[in-house]
């Protein structure tokens, strides 16, 4: 026991404390959360923006006249669902390398590529999740907004938002947490994220214990805590409730 | 139907019992087979000049080799908890790595090069010593150019040192703009510059190294394979190997 415990001390030395290894997990750690937060940012916006357009344009699809502003909102509704075939079609790791090396090839910044990359992946998947939940609504609540005198933006804006985000929250949490996992593979393009500050200790001290049990508690570690204040969150919301 | 589940389980016995007979005379070769000349592949096989002084020595042990391709910093890990037989691809001999494998005699002796775009103005080692602190510096993962890199080019700010998986991406990345320069063992350097003339190169002030197999520690092995590789080495049959493949480069 005795032999364990110093071998163990002696292995949290070489891979933590030694040439300050820990301040290099604690950098990874730092653009792992800069890419997911700007991640998140950037597949909020697209997401809410392609979940308006495409619920809109089947929402509205029954009693649309035909006109030209009818056919470009089909061309943008087309749009965007190519979009969603092509981001969720391909992995992530794919999509990244062709940021990294096609699309983006002269950015210097790989953290920014990163943050851009995962921010437009992430983006179809929250589109679809917000769109599930405005259609999710009954068509009733829609109905009843209209007929109070309420025109298509007001009734989305009283009765039916309101409601998605209720119902959307704890989705848009599984995919939050999914990104800020997915960000391991940011490693590929040379970003020193939490996985690869990790690795590269890995491959110094030749000890994989440590290192990779350490960044695995440090993701559980944050996502607990996210998931912690998302049932805050979801608490708060539900006192709303009558 | 008895019977038959029978003859079924006897034959199962009998194939397992062949594939231990062959496993026996087969050892498992461990790189990231993407470091050409050294280890790379061709026409889906492994080849490059560790493969075929490896297929040399082992041959004449009496033993077959089966490529297993990972990332660079996975092959001594690896080598040392047992999951591959040997270890190569241009492993630079250390007093780091050596407490965790053994290393076999050297066979070959490399320096580090920096590679830059032909139009830099980074056109030597002054030059990138003086730039140090303001460059971003490509080298792939784990190997020795990473740990000079690392620990002395860029050791004022740690942050332009930039670790790709493989040195193809390092030197991509170099060629689209992103990167200032990369540092890479010279063999593979010269590999990469022999088709593109959009690249230079120049010694880095790194002390030169020389390259090992690398076996799991106190595996009965590697006097023997020392042995052969020493005989190989005097009668000119790895000079040959050498002579093939850099050839092939030019």
């Amino acid at each position: 026991m005795q032999a364990w415990i110093d071998n163990f001390k002696s292995e949290f030395d070489t891979n933590f404390i030694q040439e300050n290894r820990w301040q290099d997990l604690l950098k990874g750690l730092g653009n792992t959360l800069t890419i997911t937060f700007f991640a998140l940012l950037i597949g909020i916006v697209i997401g809410v923006i392609i979940a308006m357009v495409r619920s809109t344009y089947d929402k509205t699809q029954s009693n649309a006249r035909p006109s030209l502003r009818r056919k470009l909102f089909g061309v943008a509704n087309g749009l965007c669902k190519v979009y969603l075939t092509v981001l969720r079609g391909t992995p992530v790791v794919v999509q990244l390398l062709i940021f990294f090396f096609v699309i983006m090839a002269s950015s210097r910044n790989g953290v920014l590529v990163a943050s851009i990359a995962f921010g437009l992946n992430s983006g179809a998947y929250v589109a679809e999740i917000i769109r599930g939940g405005i259609m999710s609504i009954d068509n009733g609540q829609f109905e009843a907004g209209r007929s109070l005198g309420f025109n298509y933006l007001q009734t989305m804006q009283h009765i039916i938002i309101p409601q998605t985000v209720k119902n959307v929250l704890p989705s848009l949490m599984n995919e939050f947490i999914a990104l800020l996992k997915e960000t391991s593979v940011a490693g590929y393009v040379a970003v020193t994220d939490l996985t690869k500050a990790g690795n590269i200790i890995r491959g110094r001290t030749f000890s994989p214990f440590m290192p990779l049990i350490a960044v695995a508690l440090v993701y559980l570690a944050m996502v607990m805590f996210f998931s912690w204040l998302e049932g805050i969150l979801e608490r708060r919301l539900r006192n709303s409730d009558h | 139907m008895k019977k038959i589940l029978a003859i079924a389980i006897a034959a199962m016995f009998i194939l397992a019992g062949i594939s231990a007979v062959a496993e026996n005379g087969t050892l498992t070769l461990a790189s990231n087979y993407e470091f050409a000349p050294y280890v790379y592949k061709a026409d889906g096989e492994y080849t490059g000049i560790d493969v075929a002084i490896a297929k040399l020595v082992f041959g004449e042990m009496g033993y077959d080799i089966q490529c297993e391709d990972m990332d660079f910093g996975a092959i001594i890990i690896g080598v040392q908890q047992g999951k591959y037989d040997v270890g190569c691809g241009a492993i630079t001999i250390t007093d780091e790595r050596k407490q965790n494998v053994d290393f076999s005699i050297p066979y070959e002796s490399a320096v580090q090069q920096v590679v830059v775009l032909a139009d830099s103005e980074l056109a030597d080692m002054a030059a990138v010593r003086a730039a140090a602190d303001g460059i971003l510096v490509g080298v792939q993962q784990d190997t020795t150019g990473h740990y000079y890199v690392a620990d002395n080019l860029c050791a004022g700010n740690p942050d332009n040192c930039q670790p790709f998986a493989t040195a193809a991406d390092a030197i991509q990345a170099l060629k689209s703009g992103r990167i200032d320069v990369v540092v890479v063992d010279d063999g593979v350097a010269k590999e990469f510059l022999a088709d593109d003339d959009s690249l230079m190169m120049f010694v880095s002030d790194c002390p030169p190294e020389e390259y090992g197999f690398c076996f799991a520690q106190g595996n009965p092995l590697l006097e023997e394979f020392n042995a052969v590789l020493q005989a190989k080495l005097d009668d000119g049959s790895v000079a040959a190997i050498f002579a093939e493949f850099k050839s092939d480069a030019e």
